[in-house]
Parts: structure tokens; C-alpha cells; sequence
């Protein structure tokens, strides 16, 4: 009797179990269905905003027109604000919010320093150089990406090659303190060209992409730098779990198996990447490599398997909405990097005296 | 399956040697302690021992086959170490930690399954602390920690396990706690090579001992072979008596008791 009613109350406990492992499923299903679902939702409602207001319905009109080569009613100026000026640009926040958010949670995790971001390895002081040398001497569009991609890789060989040469045992700091390094005298290279250059036409065009700004991004350009970005971005997304382990130091990662110094370097190549990719466009955006990645941990924990796919998704949705408010709320536009520095910086100044649980 | 040290040594770049002329051998099953003073180069050999440290000079066997150009991987499946604890920069949970154990066992791109997931389980049973998967790594007790990364190693699967300095800065109780685990873990087939500062230690739950100081080897062999006054008395330079307590059942054990001036 008491045999069998116990093995009843297993029979029971098990199927509670596995329902409960059932709704677990289902519950991580729905969250990630609303997270995914999160940036499409932004950026059908950003679509319709901005200085010339566009309907929702003018614009599935215009788009099943664009796609199924039709003749619409709505007229030509409308259309091409559309396709020529408000979608590259959404687009573009959104690639570039994705590239700086990633990069910066990953150089977070080999660098296994929560206050760290992709300015410190000198690439966005390196990048910002190499579109201003080519800006300098009239180059091409492509030019200025392939000088700006150039110089970016550059600074971090440089900074990498500086503190692998340091023998201690903190070399991530001496890492860091390399980066701010070659980033100053990036910094002043740049300070240099705007000296020396053409103070009526190349200087506030230099100044003005320095400043972060996505106004006059075209499909031309989008398209330079979506290959630089799948590039960077698929390989931290396939590794991901793995900086889990290389965020615990190089002699643990290693005594748990991990080659770290071909980890580390796929790491540093596929972040710095999508980081030169960026601020080829859009000039130096600061503090989104620093203030998402800790956004994301408070949302979902430290656990790079769902860190990286959620840096990607608040990235990209918080640029794109910085970007709509910096369209939008002024009759002049501000520059993007104004305001996600005033964003960014107090939510910071909020984040460091808020909780430092399991920080060094 | 046996690990062998044939005269290794080691230096950090071209400075004096840490050690040299070391050799050890220890088989599953053993648990080797060894002791040291402070500085004495113990990390250092261990680290040597796990592939971390390139030796100047020696080689290190498993089952007669050198290992100095093994992959990271090929190592982790035979040797897991247990570091001096640390917390790390986000706030891992207990059961992300452990996880961790089966790096090696993983391909590059995979992430842990539900099998691995029941390996870490069957980990924090073995040590009796499954109650903590959920917890913050950084916010559990010290000896919490510490048998977390037992547990870590343990989830790596593999022969020999290195834990260095298991018991420092632990309270009492928790350094008892931590040593039965070891012991059943030696008990269970495991090879166990652990460094400690308190002999007590040595004569309680190894089963061989290594006495390393000024770059050498100066004895191993048994507990009760090595652990004499004499030898004590040259690592430590202080000395030390040695009793004999006997518990509730009549079992005699060694003790170390320092001769107060």
C-alpha cells in the first residue's frame, strides 16, 4: 500500500517536473520572442517620425510597391525619403549601435574588466584618424573606410603589441593602459589634421564626423560596411559561451582547455572590426560599447550565451531610438555623440555607486 | 595512469631558478601533498606540472608519453586544477562556474547541453552543495568557493587534479570539510596533488608527501617516513614535536605541535 502510493507520488513529482521544465521552455521562448520582437517594433514605429511624418499605411504601400516593382499614387518625394534618406539611416543606427555593443561586451569579457570599452584599445581614436587623413587629402568614400579600418587595426596591433612586450602578471591593465596610450597620441594626430587642414570646406566636414552622426548615411555606404561587420560579429557570436571561461583569467581559461591566445586574437580581431566598421560612418560614438553591455547584464545575467545575443538587440534598439530623439526632438539635429555621451555618462555615474556585486 | 616529473626545472626569464632538478611521480589513487615555505616555488611547480609554464629544463610524462606539445584541450582532459580563489569581474552564477568544467569536452562554437548540465549536477552532489547552483559565485562563503571550483574540476573529468593551497584562508571547520572531500575523491581513483602549509594536514589525508624548499626536492616518501622532527624542523626552521593523539576509537594519529619558546 505505502509502496504504492509512493510510487505514485513519484509518478506525479515527475510529471510536475517535467511540465515545469516545459513552461521553463516556453517561458524563455516568449521572453525571447518580446526581445527579438523588440527592435522590429522600434523601428516600424521610428520609421513614420522625423521633420516629413509618414503614414504606416503610405509606408507598407510604398515598400510592397518597391518590392513588387509597382506604380504607386504617393508621390516621388515621398518615396525617396523613404528609401534615400530614412531607412539607410534607421538601418545604419541600428548596425552601428549592434557593432558598438557587441565589441564592447566582448572586450569587456577577455579584458575581464567590467569598466572597459572599445575606445580603450586606441581603435576609435585610430579609426577616427584614418578617415581624417583621407578626408584631409580628398580620397574616395571607400578610401576613407579602407584608412579608417586601416588605422583602427593598427592601433590595437600597436596596443597589443605594447603590452604583450610588458612581462607582468596584471598584463589585461597593462593592456588598457596601453590602449589610453595609443589612443592619446591618435587623439592628437587627428588634432593635427584639423591644424593643417582647409579651414572652409575639409575642416567642419573632418569636425562634423568626429562629432558621431548618421545624417548623411546612404545604402552605398551601408553596404561597405556590412561585410566587415557579418565578419566581426559571427565569430563572437559562434564563440560566445567561451568568453565565459576567458573572462576568468588566462591561466584558469587554459587549465579548463581553452587556447587563449588563438581566442584572444579571434576575439580582439572580430571586435575591433565591427568597431572600425563603425566609426567609419558614423565617426567616434562613445560610451554604447560601455553602458550596454551592463545594461544587458542587469537584464539577463552575466552568462555570454544570452549576453551577446541581448547586447545585440538593446544595442541596436537604443541607438536607433537616441537617434530618432536626436532627429526629432530639435528643429536643429544634434550630433549623435552629444547625446549619447548625456546619456551615457550619468547612467554610468548611476551604474558604478548603484552595485559593484562581483566586481574587483 | 601515472604523472611523472623528470628533473624539471624552472625560471622566470633568465633570472634565478625557481626550482630545479625536480622529479615526482604520482599515481591515481595517490594523493600527494606537498609543503613548502612561503615562496618555496609551489604554484610555480604546479603550474609547470599543468602545461602553464614552459620548464627549462625536464620532462613531464603521463603514462610515459611526454606532454609538452599537447593542445590545451588534450591536458584539461587529464588534468584539472583547482586555483586559489578568486572572485571573478560579473557575477557568475555557481552553476555558470562549474559549467565551465567542460570546456575541454566541448567543441569550439557548442555550449554546454543538458548532459553537460548533469555532469555539473552530479559535481555539486559529490561535494554536497547542490543547494548553491543558483548562487552568486562572488557572494558565497570562502569554502563555498572553494568547493565550487572542486566541483569545477571535477565537472572536467579528469585523472589527476591539482588544487593549490585548498585550505588557505579558511575557517577551521571548513578546511576539514574541504580535505574529507579531496580524500574521497583520492578514494574514489582520482589522483590528487595539492600544496598546503600545515603539516597536520599531510599526516592526515595524504598518502604521499614532497618537501620542497630552495629550489629542491629536500624528501618525499610517506607521511611517517618524511614528516620526521629533523625534517620539519630544516623546511620551517622553527621546531616541532611530534605526538601521537589518539581519537575516540583507539586510532592513533601523528599531530604537529610547535615548541612554544
Amino acid at each position: 500500500m505505502d509502496a504504492m502510493t509512493a510510487r505514485e507520488e513519484v509518478k506525479i513529482e515527475r510529471t510536475v517536473s517535467k511540465n515545469k521544465i516545459k513552461c521553463k521552455h516556453l517561458g524563455s521562448k516568449i521572453k525571447s520572442l518580446i526581445l527579438w520582437s523588440l527592435p522590429v517594433l522600434i523601428f516600424f514605429i521610428v520609421l513614420t517620425q522625423g521633420r516629413y511624418p509618414l503614414s504606416p499605411s503610405e509606408i507598407v504601400i510604398l515598400i510592397y510597391a518597391k518590392i513588387f516593382s509597382l506604380e504607386t499614387s504617393i508621390d516621388a518625394t515621398t518615396a525617396s525619403i523613404l528609401f534615400d534618406v530614412r531607412l539607410p539611416r534607421i538601418l545604419a543606427a541600428m548596425l552601428i549601435g549592434t557593432a558598438l555593443s557587441v565589441s564592447g561586451t566582448a572586450y569587456q569579457g577577455i579584458f575581464k574588466n567590467p569598466l572597459v570599452s572599445p575606445d580603450i584599445l586606441g581603435v576609435s581614436a585610430g579609426a577616427g584618424f584614418g578617415a581624417a587623413l583621407a578626408i584631409m587629402f580628398s580620397l574616395g568614400m571607400w578610401e576613407i573606410h579602407l584608412m579608417s579600418f586601416a588605422f583602427g587595426i593598427l592601433a590595437v596591433v600597436v596596443t597589443y603589441a605594447v603590452s604583450s612586450r610588458v612581462k607582468s602578471g596584471e598584463n589585461t591593465i597593462i593592456m588598457v593602459l596601453a590602449g589610453i596610450l595609443v589612443g592619446t597620441i591618435f587623439t592628437s594626430l587627428i588634432s593635427f589634421i584639423k591644424c593643417v587642414a582647409d579651414p572652409f570646406n575639409k575642416l567642419p566636414a573632418i569636425t562634423f564626423w568626429l562629432m558621431g552622426g548618421l545624417t548623411s548615411v546612404t545604402f552605398d555606404q551601408l553596404k561597405l560596411i556590412i561585410i566587415p561587420m557579418i565578419i566581426g560579429i559571427v565569430p563572437l557570436y559562434i564563440l560566445r559561451w567561451r568568453l565565459n571561461v576567458l573572462s576568468l583569467g588566462e591561466e584558469e581559461a587554459q587549465s579548463l582547455g581553452v587556447n587563449t591566445s588563438r581566442l584572444k586574437g579571434i576575439v580582439i580581431i572580430s571586435a575591433t572590426l565591427l568597431t572600425a566598421a563603425a566609426v567609419s560612418v558614423s565617426g567616434i560614438i562613445g560610451w554604447i560599447g560601455l553602458v550596454i553591455p551592463h545594461l544587458c547584464r542587469a537584464l539577463v545575467g552575466p552568462n555570454y550565451k544570452i549576453l551577446i545575443p541581448v547586447s545585440i538587440v538593446v544595442g541596436s534598439s537604443f541607438l536607433l531610438v537616441v537617434d530618432t530623439l536626436a532627429r526629432v526632438i530639435m528643429p536643429l539635429e544634434i550630433p549623435l555623440g552629444i547625446l549619447t555621451s548625456l546619456i551615457g555618462a550619468p547612467f554610468f555615474m548611476y551604474l558604478i555607486t548603484r552595485t559593484r556585486r562581483g566586481w574587483k | 595512469m601515472k604523472l611523472q616529473l623528470d628533473n624539471v626545472a624552472f625560471a622566470y626569464d633568465n633570472k634565478k631558478d625557481v626550482f630545479t632538478g625536480i622529479s615526482l611521480s604520482i599515481e591515481t589513487g595517490d594523493l600527494l601533498c606537498l609543503l613548502g615555505p612561503n615562496g618555496a616555488g609551489k604554484t610555480t611547480l604546479f603550474k609547470t606540472l599543468l602545461g602553464l609554464l614552459k620548464p627549462q629544463l625536464g620532462q613531464i610524462f603521463l603514462n610515459e608519453r611526454n606532454i609538452s606539445d599537447w593542445s590545451r584541450k588534450k591536458l584539461a582532459h587529464f588534468m584539472g586544477y583547482v586555483p586559489q580563489s578568486h572572485i571573478p569581474p560579473f557575477p557568475y552564477s555557481v552553476m555558470d562556474i562549474v559549467l565551465m568544467g567542460r570546456t575541454a569536452h566541448l567543441r569550439n562554437y557548442a555550449s554546454p547541453n543538458r548532459q553537460d548540465k548533469k555532469i555539473a549536477e552530479g559535481s555539486l552532489e559529490t561535494l554536497g552543495i547542490s543547494y548553491l547552483r543558483k548562487a552568486n559565485y562572488a557572494e558565497i562563503s570562502g569554502g563555498e568557493r572553494q568547493l565550487v571550483l572542486i566541483a569545477r574540476a571535477l565537472t572536467q573529468q579528469p585523472q589527476f587534479l591539482v588544487l593549490d593551497e585548498p585550505t588557505s584562508n579558511l575557517d577551521f571547520g571548513n578546511q576539514v570539510k574541504v580535505l574529507n572531500c579531496i580524500k574521497i575523491l583520492a578514494n574514489q581513483g582520482l589522483g590528487v596533488i595539492m600544496s598546503s602549509h600545515f603539516p597536520d594536514d599531510a599526516f592526515q589525508y595524504a598518502t604521499k608527501v614532497a618537501l620542497l624548499k630552495d629550489g629542491q626536492i629536500q624528501r618525499r616518501g610517506t607521511p611517517e617516513e618524511v614528516l620526521t622532527e629533523e625534517n620539519l624542523r630544516q623546511i620551517y626552521n622553527v621546531d616541532i614535536k611530534i605526538a601521537i593523539a589518539y581519537s575516540g576509537n583507539g586510532e592513533g594519529h601523528r599531530v604537529c605541535i610547535p615548541v612554544v619558546a
